[in-house]
């Protein structure tokens, strides 16, 4: 069966969604919504479909059987739960929302349709990730005293995407999804220390998560890599148990060119589009999870419960960070 | 030519014994142990005296003494040394309570000695090129650093157990990352918030290790991770990376591999450092950032230079450091430092 599949927000991610969808097989792309003509434009030159300035017109018109929502972090809720309420199947960028009342909100919607709905936390797609929750699963590292994660970004980047932009809800995000992910372990308390420019969101934060049953989870999030650093994000992971460790190595996945005076990395393991080539990454092995639970009904590949909890968590840190005090989170 | 003498016959009291018998400018007087027969081994190796006392030591008329001994024991031995008049060089941490260090700092004063802190890591090539890195302002402001120790559980389970619960890993291992972290940036640490952990060692009595949040003087954060629980099969006894993000460039050293990547506006490279690193053999002869650390110190004795980078007066911050990190894990709270002004 051909599963009709929107994207809705047409910016970066969403023609990376375009793009994977295009090359999927057994996928029509039946429509996009951005108020933006520009990223209208930009989306149909990838895959040409009907779109729509609003998502809504593009709900009531084309009907689709499945919607992927990338519009930015903090405008989730309407497309998401609008999606569900028409019966379509959800795929939602990750962060879940940047507000646990939103986060709350989608899951409530999901609930009540029974379709697929699905948080797209792409590093759960990503072997290395996966292959560590293997060997954590295994058993080999006994148990789980620690976990110490960095993700550090281009400033670069940060500044494209405006004032708004925070290191927490950006970064820190795939870090506190893996942490639960890998360990198996509920966070349930948090303490945090970041830099504040005035009432800009922080740039740089450091964390420590109390697992239950004890442990910390050290976490870094800097989106402060100085223009000269040529890659996109300089990421490191290790969980340590009491009998072993498991070592995501720091950009090991990277592809390293040396050019003029530079170190230019490439990173081809989330989304690269080589010439003449699929799409290929985790971002395609996401969407693939996706649209095979959308056919065969089998239960999401990442729950909305899973996408709360992280917004439960990161907004956990932005009180802790902005009050100075550790903060408990209820189960 | 100094006389110098060892208190303490372990690991590191073996290793300053050695290099006092092999340096030019100075000899090895002799090695004190509560021990005597550890004392005797290690002072029979260089033809040396095991003295019978702290006492005996001090009336042999030695020009400095290296304190080795355990990190809770150097107080009692470093005043007494004082007193009688030597040089010392301490191991470090200078002290686990900043009471401790500033009576050995105020005392060193008093009596005109040299109280130097052997922070041998200093001493590290890959050390001196972030210092050159940091104070050139080729990496701009630095924003945040993120370092890591982490030594595997035989070290408090095994080679310190006896006094393994009177340290802790922020003190036995982290000493030389505050004091690097302190130096290369010149700003001192505003607020504190650590966390412990407990659970992993089979003695409950050791604390497994420490996270802590540094905010520095100009907002610079640091985040320190200090831990000695490494399996006996993680592929090293150690491990250590430090981070440092500016605002013009950023740099990573691998501790373990000595592997650097930086990166400036004007320039990325990628360095491996080679040669003896703390205290390695080469030639027949101990080698390494120690032995230079150990050079600073007799040098400073001999143009009795009582005011250098690693004296204890001037590396107190270190323990202060220390001692917030402790307190703020206990208290489960922020701790804020009491600045004084810079002391002239």
């Amino acid at each position: 069966m051909t599963v009709r599949v929107a994207v809705v927000g047409c910016g970066v991610m969403g023609r990376r969604y375009a793009a994977v969808l295009r090359a999927a097989h057994g996928v029509e792309i039946c429509g996009y919504a951005d108020p933006n003509p520009e990223a209208r434009e930009a989306v149909c030159r990838i895959a040409a479909a009907p779109a729509f300035a609003d998502h809504r017109a593009l709900l009531a018109e084309i009907r689709p059987d499945a919607v992927c929502v990338c519009t930015p972090d903090d405008r989730h809720r309407a497309p998401a739960v609008d999606a569900l309420e028409t019966g379509a199947a959800l795929l939602v960028e990750k962060p879940l929302a940047t507000s646990v009342e939103d986060a709350g909100a989608i899951e409530r919607a999901a609930a009540r349709s029974g379709a697929v709905a699905m948080v797209g936390h792409l590093l759960r797609f990503e072997g290395r990730y996966a292959a560590a929750r293997q060997a954590v699963a295994a058993g080999g590292v006994g148990h789980v005293h620690g976990v110490h994660a960095h993700r550090y970004a281009a400033a670069a980047d940060r500044r494209r995407r405006g004032p708004r932009a925070s290191g927490l809800w950006h970064l820190a995000v795939h870090d506190v999804d893996l942490v639960r992910w890998i360990t198996g372990r509920e966070i349930i308390a948090v303490a945090a220390s970041g830099s504040n420019h005035g009432d800009e969101p922080p740039a740089i934060v450091a964390a420590h998560l109390a697992l239950d049953g004890g442990g910390v989870a050290a976490l870094e999030a800097a989106w402060v890599l100085p223009d000269a650093f040529c890659g996109h994000v300089w990421t490191g992971l290790v969980v340590m148990g009491s009998t072993g460790c498991v070592e995501v190595p720091s950009t090991h996945a990277a592809v390293a060119a040396h050019a003029g005076n530079a170190i230019v990395y490439t990173d081809p393991t989330r989304f690269f589009e080589p010439p003449g080539l699929p799409a290929q990454g985790a971002l395609r092995e996401e969407i693939a999870a996706f649209l095979n639970a959308v056919r065969t009904g089998t239960p999401s590949p990442v729950p909305v419960a899973d996408g709360r909890r992280a917004v439960e968590i990161v907004a956990a840190l932005e009180r802790a960070l902005a009050e100075g005090t550790r903060v408990t989170i209820a189960a | 030519m100094l006389n110098v003498g060892v208190i303490g016959a372990g690991l590191l009291g073996a290793r300053h014994a050695r290099a006092y018998a092999e340096l030019a400018g100075c000899r090895l007087a002799g090695v004190y142990d509560v021990d005597h027969a550890r004392a005797e081994a290690v002072a029979s190796r260089h033809g040396a005296r095991a003295f019978a006392s702290l006492d005996d030591m001090l009336r042999a008329r030695v020009d400095a003494v290296a304190v080795a001994t355990p990190d809770h024991a150097h107080h009692d031995s470093v005043m007494a040394c004082l007193d009688g008049g030597a040089h010392v060089f301490v191991e470090k941490p200078l002290a686990l309570d900043t009471a401790e260090a500033r009576a050995m700092i105020d005392r060193a004063a008093e009596r005109r000695r040299v109280l130097m802190v052997n922070y041998s890591q200093r001493w590290l090539p890959e050390s001196r090129r972030i210092e050159d890195l940091v104070t050139s302002g080729r990496l701009g402001e630095i924003a945040f650093i993120e370092s890591h120790r982490w030594d595997a559980a035989w070290v408090p389970e095994r080679m310190i157990a006896p006094w393994a619960d009177r340290t802790t890993p922020i003190h036995f291992m982290s000493s030389h990352d505050i004091d690097l972290i302190l130096s290369w940036l010149g700003r001192r640490v505003r607020t504190v918030y650590a966390t412990a952990h407990r659970g992993a060692l089979s003695r409950g009595d050791i604390v497994d290790g420490y996270n802590a949040l540094l905010t520095l003087e100009g907002g610079a954060r640091v985040s320190l991770h200090s831990s000695w629980i490494l399996p006996e099969t993680f592929p090293s006894a150690a491990d250590s990376r430090f981070e440092l993000l500016g605002s013009q460039g950023a740099v990573f050293l691998d501790g373990n591999r000595r592997e650097m990547t930086v990166f400036t506006s004007r320039h990325s490279e990628r360095l491996t450092f080679g040669g003896p690193r703390t205290a390695d053999e080469v030639g027949g002869r101990l080698a390494g950032a120690f032995v230079e650390s150990v050079r600073a110190f007799l040098s400073a004795v001999g143009a009795d230079d009582r005011a250098g980078p690693t004296s204890a007066a001037n590396t107190l911050h270190v323990v202060e450091v220390q001692a917030a990190i402790v307190a703020s894990a206990a208290q489960g709270a922020e701790v804020r430092l009491e600045l004084a002004p810079e002391r002239a």
